[in-house]
């Protein structure tokens, strides 16, 4: 009997150590189309300040193109717990690779049905079908954070070279990191061939400090008048920061906010302000952001990608040293991802949050089969309502299906918030 | 204002007089200065060439062990020096003590020329809390064995010898190095020759091993002030200062810059979740944890209920 698959036509690929994977290229243009058609129709929602951003996803395939046949060596990487700065000091490009895309999360299930977390399905599903700018990784470096990220690394060492940063599980472990850290910063250096000295990753420290720079001033625009800048706005830029150049991106911010600041007048009307937070919600998976946008401004999207954005590389001695302890810091110590003990960090961010930006109600976003932020909303709900903030938690995956469902609950819960307000 | 450059003024100027202050002074012909009651007892002036040669801190308590000083010479100055430590805490430490301006310019040229230097680990560092007052009691209480009380009691032979020919907390001061900035290049010179007496030989490691720590300030900030006995001293005083640091534990992202920046590499200011007060033993009181810290008014300098200075972001300077 032939197996169906072959009758359709799909041909398998087989990986390096002989595993067969079935060849994904007819979704890729499926994949391609669907993440663009999003991107377009993205830009009709926004605010037109945001216009500047709408070529950098065409553009940057273009140039990441470019770049490698110039022999630039492109790095994907995976959380924000890979140190963008030590890439970019040994003249590579680095991009992260985490992915919202509901299409290529059917290439891992044709492979293995299975209930994974769909941040892994989708980026496993990209990587796979080389879709956008998924593709053009000399190296992916994962940090081994949570256990689907663990045997990610595992899988996708099959394709391609897979450098594994090891992160400790406490925060006092710190050290552990560090010196990951230089073996990545030694890898770099023989895959590249440049060496990354003291005025380089001085040089690299200094420009993503900028990012920082930019980023906060956004974040106090918003502040102000919270009604102008959606999460949609806010979910957009955190994900160009995904690929696009530090220097660019921080340029087209600053040129949004001096937009902003222009056009102040123009409020949306007084709406019920939500905090959004837990697992990150990553383009083109916006369909939450939506359904809220429709009852209330959220003021606040707190995912791990805009915490590692509004952190910054604070160095105090300028030596090699120095520097790496100061980066290690950075992408350790302040971090509220659930993988870490953070000790209540995230409840005591969060709080913080809904104090600077006023915040009527928090909605606790959790991706299906996600075992860490699920536990970690037990605590936050327990301090949540102790302080009457009303708090509410919604899981889903990046599929469509459930919509509806999601609208009904949120109104509800938005409606409760009102009545509770008057 | 910049706390950094104010920090730097301070330092420069007070370094200047305390250093130099005698110097100058008695350039002017001022011969005899009157105790002047500023956080600090300073007397003994134009003489010696310098504002105080023998009194501040230990070595003021080890006068008082070992000679007998008036009275109202030992209660001006243990007055001033305690509502100096009410009110100000360490902050002698980090912003006046001469010794400490010192160790910074060591360190600034490891910092200029972006030499890497290193961190104490956690064990050295709890050691040294333990040491630093291993060494202040020991020195007072050598002093005292070699002191005059101690000889007029009893009449044992082997601190005889000793008896007002050894200065412990002295020879234990890496003030040497001070004695090179101020041209006295013959007390450099005595100092670091080693002495016949084979009891004298172990001040005279004593001293040796105490300059060795403060000339390593130049790979770790601040190296002597882990030892230091005046420190230990002054910390006692740093909880419930009018001068002090607040932290408010929500705005606080632990981002562990703090901890990074801390010459005394002090974790309290990064750990602590609940209270306010950071305020900890092992502090100098420099406040360049509030000048660093990238969130906005997490961490506060406080002057009894007011607030002095607190934290910002900062952009990068190219």
């Amino acid at each position: 009997m032939r197996n169906t698959r072959e009758i359709i036509g799909e041909e398998k690929v087989k990986s390096k150590f002989g595993l067969e994977f079935l060849k994904p290229s007819h979704r890729k243009k499926e994949i391609e189309r669907k993440f663009l058609d999003e991107w377009e129709k993205i830009f009709k929602e926004t605010n037109s300040a945001f216009k500047v951003l709408k070529n950098r996803l065409k553009n940057r395939i273009v140039e990441l193109k470019k770049e490698r046949r110039r022999g630039k060596k492109i790095i994907g990487y995976f959380c924000n717990f890979t140190p963008e700065e030590l890439i970019y000091a040994s003249n590579s490009i680095p991009v992260r690779l985490c992915s919202g895309s509901f299409q290529a999360t059917f290439i891992f299930d044709e492979n293995l049905i299975s209930d994974t977390c769909p941040l892994i399905k989708s980026s496993f599903g990209l990587i796979l079908s080389n879709s956008l700018f998924y593709n053009f990784c000399d190296v992916i470096i994962l940090p081994l954070v949570c256990d689907g990220k663990r045997k990610l690394s595992e899988i996708l060492s099959e394709f391609s070279d897979v450098w594994i940063l090891k992160i400790p599980r406490t925060k006092s472990e710190i050290d552990k990191y560090l010196s990951d850290l230089y073996v990545i910063k030694e890898k770099l250096e023989n895959l590249t061939g440049n060496k990354i000295n003291r005025k380089s990753l001085e040089n690299s420290i200094k420009t993503f400090h900028k990012r920082t720079e930019v980023f906060r001033e956004f974040l106090n625009l918003k502040k102000e008048s919270p009604g102008l800048i959606g999460s949609l706005e806010t979910n957009l830029i955190g994900f160009t920061s995904f690929f696009d150049d530090v220097e660019i991106w921080t340029n087209n911010l600053k040129k949004i906010c001096e937009n902003m600041k222009r056009n102040k007048k123009e409020e949306k009307e007084n709406k019920i302000r939500i905090l959004l937070t837990g697992s990150p919600i990553i383009f083109p998976n916006t369909k939450i952001l939506k359904i809220i946008e429709n009852y209330a401004n959220v003021v606040v999207d707190n995912f791990c990608f805009t915490e590692h954005l509004y952190h910054s590389v604070e160095v105090d001695d300028w030596s090699m040293k120095g520097m790496m302890r100061a980066l290690a810091n950075k992408y350790i110590a302040p971090s509220i991802c659930p993988c870490l003990l953070s000790e209540e960090d995230r409840i005591d961010r969060t709080l913080q949050l809904i104090e600077d930006f006023k915040v009527d109600g928090v909605i606790y976003y959790q991706l299906r089969n996600c075992q860490l932020f699920d536990l970690e909303y037990l605590k936050m709900r327990q301090v949540f309502l102790r302080k009457k903030i009303p708090i509410f938690k919604i899981v889903s995956d990046y599929s469509t299906q459930d919509t509806e469902q999601l609208r009904i609950r949120i109104e509800t819960f938005i409606e409760m918030i009102k009545r509770g307000k008057k | 204002m910049k706390l950094e450059i104010l920090r730097r003024i301070v330092r420069i100027l007070s370094f200047i007089i305390i250093i130099y202050g005698g110097m100058i002074a008695y350039y002017f012909g001022i011969r005899n200065f009157p105790v002047i009651p500023i956080s600090l007892p300073i007397s003994y002036a134009a003489g010696e060439k310098t504002f105080f040669d023998k009194n501040y801190g230990i070595h003021f308590f080890e006068d008082i062990l070992m000679t007998q000083l008036p009275i109202y010479l030992i209660l001006t100055t243990s007055i001033v020096f305690l509502i100096s430590l009410i009110l100000f805490g360490s902050s002698w430490c980090g912003w006046i003590c001469p010794l400490g301006v010192l160790q910074d310019g060591i360190s600034f040229v490891r910092r200029f020329f972006k030499i890497n230097g290193f961190k104490l680990s956690k064990k050295i560092e709890k050691f040294f809390d333990y040491y630093r007052y291993f060494n202040l009691f020991s020195i007072l209480l050598l002093s005292f064995l070699i002191g005059d009380y101690f000889i007029n009691i009893t009449n044992i032979s082997s601190f005889r010898d000793l008896h007002g020919k050894v200065s412990v907390s002295k020879t234990s001061c890496p003030g040497t190095a001070l004695c090179f900035v101020r041209g006295e290049l013959e007390t450099t010179i005595k100092r670091l020759t080693p002495p016949s007496q084979p009891i004298r030989l172990f001040f005279y490691f004593l001293g040796l091993f105490s300059l060795t720590l403060y000339l390593g300030s130049f790979f770790i900030d601040r190296l002597y002030c882990r030892i230091c006995p005046t420190g230990a001293i002054n910390f006692l005083f740093n909880r419930g200062s009018f001068l002090s640091i607040e932290k408010n534990t929500q705005k606080c992202t632990k981002c562990k810059v703090c901890l990074e920046v801390c010459p005394m590499g002090q974790e309290k200011i990064y750990k602590e979740k609940i209270s306010k007060n950071v305020d900890s033993y092992r502090c100098l009181k420099c406040f360049k944890c509030v000048e660093k810290c990238p969130e906005d008014n997490a961490l506060q300098i406080k002057l009894g209920k007011y607030t002095i200075f607190s934290s910002k972001f900062k952009k990068v300077e190219e």
